[in-house]
């Protein structure tokens, strides 16, 4: 019984997760259409949100699915079950009718577990090994307090926060003597805002987490999350300084790298330059008033979605399943 | 040097040393970076014979005992280290998106688009000035 049980919540979720991504892929023109008009630190949360999405949004779609069953447990009057005849399959913690899922359901089921489990690994295994280069780069490199960094004495100019939960600015000599001292202090306010903001734990999760997605919606929503994240932090540092002196501390960074290239194709991240100098020359996106009211009707509805999700649910297994 | 090889804590501690005393026997290292740490002195013999075989350290012997040195400089290690970083993050461009650089490692901006952009600022801070 309890690997039929467990077979079938693992169905339930990775259908979740299919369906929500298979979704948010069909949006993506229209959501990256609506997002892009957001200030900066608010589209990196729902960015955050749709990268997630396909994992988080299928827990709590599970969670409501099994709501009404919960409630019939601590509740006897609300126990719904002996209404169904004994052929409906019961998405139910009490009523556990036995399922026996046809083997080659249970193969693909599994083997979706597995694929997801291994989506889920490779990006931490990849920022595990980065990570211990990062270490020993922090060991290596000396702490100049007045800065609050590690500085490092090579010619590569450099400027990073690495790490998740106690997250370090690293930065280079050539960096720190090649910027003007306002360059410098909009450099550091930048970097400073990354480690408020948790910015490399934000997107390790996210990388994570977004394993259900297809690799094109994936590499595009990823791609948006570290420009809204790099555009959130120069909104920060044009706190301090003023968004044109944020534009030309960036142009002068710019500078200081070696190998200009001849104008091609834009690349990966390289085009994410001129995206932050247009935003910073424009004027700041506003940012409404209150959210809360919209969390509020989104956490409504959800509940509301409970019962009927329990039955779609249901009806979506048996036809699976017998 | 093909791969700088990975330090851990101790070992980095000692090669600091190094990089800030130039010389030094056992005795010595024990006193300065061991005792400190409340590590013993078999425990820095173990590390700096370590730090040896991997190439970072060499030694003279002198009387009974031997006097070591680093055998690559602070600066020039660091920078092994971060071109190899450097490597690893063009092999997996991703990884790039895991670290927040202030502006990109591994790719630049085209040139002409560049000097369009430097244009626009120029024009624009020039502008604020003459307004106030």
């Amino acid at each position: 019984m309890s690997s039929s049980l467990g077979l079938t919540l693992l169905l339930t979720l990775l259908g979740f997760a299919l369906l929500i991504s298979a979704l948010v892929a069909l949006a993506l023109p229209l959501l990256r259409a609506r997002l892009a008009l957001q200030a900066p630190h608010l589209r990196a949360r729902w960015l955050w949100l749709l990268l997630t999405a396909p994992s988080l949004l299928a827990l709590v779609f599970l969670g409501l699915a099994l709501l009404p069953s919960i409630a019939g447990l601590v509740f006897p009057a609300l126990d719904h079950c002996t209404t169904h005849h004994d052929a409906h399959l019961h998405l139910c913690v009490s009523h556990w009718s036995l399922t026996a899922a046809p083997r080659w359901l249970g193969l693909l089921v599994t083997s979706g577990g597995a694929l997801a489990l291994l989506g889920m690994l490779h990006p931490l295994l990849s920022y595990r090994k980065q990570r211990q280069r990062m270490c020993q780069l922090e060991r290596i490199a000396q702490h100049d307090p007045a800065l609050s960094a590690y500085v490092l004495d090579v010619e590569r100019p450099l400027a990073l926060v690495t790490g998740l939960l106690q997250p370090r600015l690293l930065l280079s000599l050539s960096m720190i003597r090649g910027l003007s001292p306002n360059a410098l202090q909009v450099m550091l306010a930048h970097e400073r805002a990354h480690i408020e903001r948790r910015d490399n734990l934000r997107k390790l999760l996210a990388r994570v987490l977004s394993f259900a997605h297809l690799p094109g919606v994936r590499a595009r929503l990823m791609d948006d999350l570290v420009l809204a994240c790099e555009q959130a932090c120069d909104e920060r540092a044009a706190q301090v300084l003023g968004r044109t002196h944020v534009a030309r501390a960036l142009l002068d960074a710019e500078r200081l790298c070696p190998q200009h290239r001849p104008q091609t194709a834009a690349s990966h991240f390289g085009a994410m330059l001129e995206p932050r100098i247009l935003a910073l020359l424009a004027p700041p996106v506003p940012t409404p008033r209150s959210e809360r009211y919209v969390w509020f009707i989104l956490c409504t509805g959800l509940i509301l979605l409970a019962d009927p999700l329990h039955h779609i649910t249901e009806n979506a297994l048996c036809f699976l399943l017998r | 040097m093909p791969h700088p090889p990975l330090l851990g804590e101790l070992e980095a501690a000692v090669m600091d040393y190094f990089w800030s005393e130039a010389r030094a026997d056992v005795k010595s290292l024990h006193k300065e970076v061991g005792v400190p740490r409340g590590v013993t002195a078999n425990t820095i013999q173990s590390t700096v014979k370590r730090l040896y075989e991997k190439g970072l350290l060499r030694r003279d012997k002198v009387s009974h005992a031997y006097i070591y040195q680093a055998r690559v400089d602070r600066a020039e290690f660091q920078r092994q280290v971060l071109e190899e970083v450097i490597a690893h993050i063009s092999s997996e461009p991703h990884d790039d998106a895991l670290l927040s650089a202030f502006v990109d490692m591994t790719e630049r901006a085209g040139r002409e688009r560049l000097e369009q952009l430097e244009a626009l600022v120029t024009a624009r801070l020039e502008a604020e000035e003459e307004s106030h």
